[in-house]
């Protein structure tokens, strides 16, 4: 074992879902390869519409979203319970280049769903 | 303790009923079967029976008020049994965990074995009762589906430990079947849940309420999410996406 290799190690086992200093939750997340198009769709509960920001470039998108109240895992373990998260944020770098004017995203229960179309077009080839 | 061929482990804790329905409830697509199958133990109130085991099992163990556990567990009264993981089952685990469940099951003359699970639908969003779909090891199910509002899947793959659970009851004689509920395929489910608990109610002539399902969903989707992200690992590794794909049938 290198000193190299030790933050992926750390990584590895300390997946963490959260981040403590911001009391963010990291959503689920689903990126979908439709051909001309990316889908990409988050599981966001305790979200209202109004509360979720979406930027997006070329490359990156990135997603933040206020939950409707605080909450703190009271059946989880020990560690966890004292933890209180009030949203969640995500950001993806996209696998391809998209086109951020054409983007479009709708939010219905609990989860977003945003369509990215690519920027690289296919070209018909004419068979002869 | 029961200790099979294969090296699982079932160690009883409590009394096992005779000739009991089980309903068998692993984490797989949209958690459906974990958060159904822990609803019908809380609502209930079942009581643990019987804990599983194996050396082959990942290095876990769960701690339930101060208590520590296997996280594989059998939960039941005098009629009925839940088998209830609380870990996502490993490809290689699959086969040996299932057929020991069968194996066990077998030899406590249950009246029937009822998986229950999510199938992924694309459309999930728009979609505001989920339908149940079933599939059984006896033709005469049929009746059973149409009369309690389940749709008989006619063509499909199903991959995972209720294809296995199928197959193996097939071979020992054993009845069962797989009801599956329209779920979101990576997302915790418990809408899809409480369309596979009424479900349940219909064939058994339980009364589990489904309004604590309904009224708690954000939460449950909230707590699941870890399990929900472990389990998605494992089915990348069984291909479960296969049974999106039309199967070639040899009739």
């Amino acid at each position: 074992m290198t000193r190299k290799n030790l933050p992926d190690l750390f990584d590895r086992i300390f997946n963490w879902s959260w981040d403590l200093h911001n009391k963010s939750l990291e959503p689920l997340v689903h990126i979908e390869d439709m051909g001309d198009h990316l889908l990409v769709s988050m599981d966001l509960p305790y979200v209202k519409k109004e509360n979720i920001e979406v930027h997006l470039t070329e490359d990156i998108l990135e997603v933040s979203a206020r939950m409707k109240r605080k909450y703190r895992f009271k059946n989880l373990g020990t560690i966890q319970r004292g933890i209180e998260f009030e949203s969640f944020r995500k950001v993806i770098d996209l696998p391809v280049s998209v086109v951020p004017e054409d983007a479009k995203s709708v939010f219905k229960h609990g989860v977003l769903e945003i369509r990215l179309p690519k920027k690289i077009k296919k070209r018909r080839i004419i068979v002869e | 303790m029961t200790k099979m061929d294969n090296g699982v482990e079932i160690k009883e804790i409590g009394n096992i009923p005779e000739n009991a329905n089980v309903i068998l409830g692993l984490p797989d697509v949209g958690l459906v079967g974990t958060i159904a199958a822990a609803h019908i133990i809380e609502e209930m109130n079942l009581k643990e029976i019987a804990q599983v085991d194996s050396r082959m099992f990942p290095p876990v163990m769960v701690v339930h008020k101060h208590v520590p556990k296997s996280p594989i567990r059998v939960y039941g009264n005098d009629n009925l049994m839940v088998i209830i993981s609380e870990i996502p089952i490993a490809p290689e685990l699959i086969n040996p965990l299932i057929e020991s469940i069968v194996e066990w099951l077998k030899s406590k003359n249950i009246n029937q074995l009822i998986s229950i699970g999510g199938i992924p639908h694309p459309k999930r969003m728009e979609i505001e009762k989920p339908k149940v779909y079933g599939v059984a090891t006896d033709e005469n199910f049929d009746k059973i589906f149409k009369k309690n509002d389940i749709n008989a899947l006619e063509e499909g793959l199903i991959v995972g430990p209720s294809g296995v659970m199928l197959k193996k009851c097939m071979l020992e004689g054993t009845k069962a079947m797989y009801l599956m509920a329209e779920s979101y395929y990576k997302y915790p489910d418990p809408g899809a849940a409480a369309s596979v608990v009424s479900a349940i109610n219909r064939i058994l002539g339980t009364k589990i309420s489904v309004k604590s399902l309904e009224e708690k969903e954000e939460e449950i989707r909230l707590t699941a999410r870890d399990l929900m992200k472990r389990t998605e690992d494992t089915l990348k590794e069984i291909q479960k996406t296969q049974e999106k794909e039309i199967p070639m049938m040899y009739r």
